[in-house]
């Protein structure tokens, strides 16, 4: 028997979690729906002079912001003893519950956002030009964001994107009580061991001639310093979502 | 089955809760896991389902490591925790989502013993009592025919006669190639069912033998006087004493609370199996 990874089992899993999740995943899906639709309605009302960067902004910052709140979730039986019991004894493996979470949280999700955004925006601008007929609402479109004419970035936006939610996804998997708050303070503390420590590094590059220079002298290239940016986040985002394996592997009850 | 050999595990540092803890059991058999309160019983079951790591030591069962957590054991295990959490759903959904995952999950059985149980499968298990959950629960680990059970004080929530017919379920339902460890405090609960009993104490395993070798020794009686030198242990019990004394010829069935009783207060009884 594949103790790894066996796909008909991997099936049998899913189904079994869907179906006695189904009830809280409806609730949650569409009570989001429903927070994000007033929330747009709200904008949309307050706002004189709606713009494509406005929807920009909005796809953006509601996604990261849902995007942490349901991957800084993940591994809910984790949060009770009781319920994390029978977790970890269902016969699946853990790369096979640990993928079901992952496709779940992150993939369906990162499908389902971009479709969910756009049928809420067609449903939100003609109710607030009926609200507010003195106005007209430019409609929401995907263009401004894959097509942004500044080089790298929508490869920024997915890698950010993609290190958010592996820092959120990973910190699931590691605290118990209030993952998300926790990650974040957790994060924090890092990143300002990591701004000190690049201070110091760039105090021997000569930073008082400011930034620029540091910079320009160190990467010769933009795309060179992108690609380090990059080739950072990756690394990063991979080693999260390997140590919210092996966080699940070795988890006792 | 079972291989545990020189076995240590602790919840922290300063004080260990087993040290060389030593077990071997066969298929074929219900175990009688005894213990006083926090003498760890419940984790020596957790420890045997990979709930827990053990710090040192050897643990076998049927050739897995139970904390690496294969989903070939696993579909081999069945634990049924003293505290629980269950899907508010109805039994039905909740059969139709987790038997699946259970390949020799005997259909036919649970619907028998959920009529033992007189529980009904329309009845939705976030409405029930601890009582019926627990029901459910002992019905779906028995009808998942996984060859080691691991049952952590089953009685506990059961009124009286759920208690008689957990004894009956449980005697009529299992197979010769299962193996079954009973936790329990409530010794008497388990009368009757149990083959064998293991006894948990001060980190060790103190006693580890099968009911007949121990009524084929030794009698349990209750007499009015208490005789100098006639006994083992005696303790008192209405209407005089109940005492522990070597087997004389006369077959008497076995007094597990008085047996317990006696092996907690350091009676040392010498059985050869």
């Amino acid at each position: 028997m594949n103790d790894i990874f066996n796909f008909s089992r991997f099936v049998k899993y899913a189904k079994s979690q869907l179906l006695l999740q189904r009830k809280l995943l409806l609730l949650t899906s569409s009570g989001g729906f429903l927070a994000l639709f007033i929330f747009t309605l709200l904008f949309l009302g307050s706002s004189f002079n709606w713009r494509e960067q406005n929807w920009t902004a909005l796809f953006m910052t509601s996604g990261f912001i849902i995007a942490a709140l349901i991957t800084g979730n993940a591994f809910p039986f984790l949060r009770n003893q009781k319920a994390c019991q029978n977790a970890l004894m269902i016969p699946a493996s853990t790369l096979e519950k640990f993928v079901y979470e992952f496709a779940l949280k992150i993939v369906v999700f990162s499908i389902l956002y971009p479709l969910l955004f756009q049928l809420m925006a067609s449903i939100a601008v003609p109710l607030i030009e009926f609200i507010r007929p003195d106005r007209t609402y430019i409609p929401f479109s995907f263009d401004p964001i894959i097509n942004p004419g500044e080089e790298f970035y929508f490869t920024a936006l997915l890698m950010g994107y993609l290190f958010t939610i592996s820092l959120a996804f990973a910190g699931a998997s590691a605290f118990r009580r209030s993952p998300l708050i926790k990650t974040v303070l957790f994060v924090g503390i890092i990143i300002l061991l990591i701004i000190g420590y690049l201070y110091f590094i760039f105090e021997e590059l000569h930073l008082n001639n400011g930034v620029e220079y540091a910079l320009t002298n160190t990467f010769s290239e933009k795309s060179e310093a992108f690609s380090w940016f990059f080739f950072f986040l990756g690394i990063s985002s991979l080693s999260s979502f390997t140590y919210a394996f092996f966080k699940l592997k070795e988890r006792e009850a | 089955m079972i291989n545990i050999q020189k076995l240590s595990f602790c919840y922290s540092k300063r004080k260990s809760l087993y040290e060389d803890l030593n077990l071997e059991s066969k298929a074929g058999s219900i175990i009688g896991l005894l213990g006083k309160n926090g003498a760890g019983k419940s984790t020596l079951l957790k420890l045997m389902a990979g709930l827990l790591k053990p710090q040192n030591g050897k643990m076998l069962i049927m050739d897995h490591v139970p904390f690496q957590r294969k989903p070939s054991y696993l579909q081999d295990v069945y634990f049924v925790p003293e505290e629980f959490s269950i899907a508010s759903t109805s039994i039905k959904s909740y059969l139709q989502s987790m038997a699946p995952l259970y390949p020799n999950f005997d259909h036919g059985k649970m619907k028998q013993v959920l009529l033992d149980f007189k529980l009904e499968e329309n009845q939705n298990l976030g409405k029930m009592s601890y009582g019926q959950k627990k029901k459910f629960l002992i019905a779906f680990a028995l009808s998942t025919n996984c060859k080691l059970l691991l049952l952590d004080e089953p009685t506990n929530g059961l009124d009286i006669p759920s208690k008689a017919l957990f004894r009956k379920v449980m005697a009529g339902a299992l197979s010769d190639d299962q193996l079954v460890i009973i936790s329990t405090h409530q010794v008497k609960d388990v009368d009757n069912l149990i083959d064998r009993i293991v006894l948990v104490d001060d980190g060790r395993i103190k006693f580890n033998k099968s009911i007949i070798s121990v009524t084929e020794k030794y009698a349990f009686h209750t007499v009015s006087e208490l005789n100098e030198g006639d006994f083992l242990y005696s303790e008192v019990a209405p209407g005089g004493y109940r005492v522990l004394t070597s087997k004389n010829g006369v077959e008497t069935p076995l007094d597990i609370e008085l047996l317990f009783n006696a092996l907690t207060n350091g009676i040392n009884l010498e059985i050869h199996e």
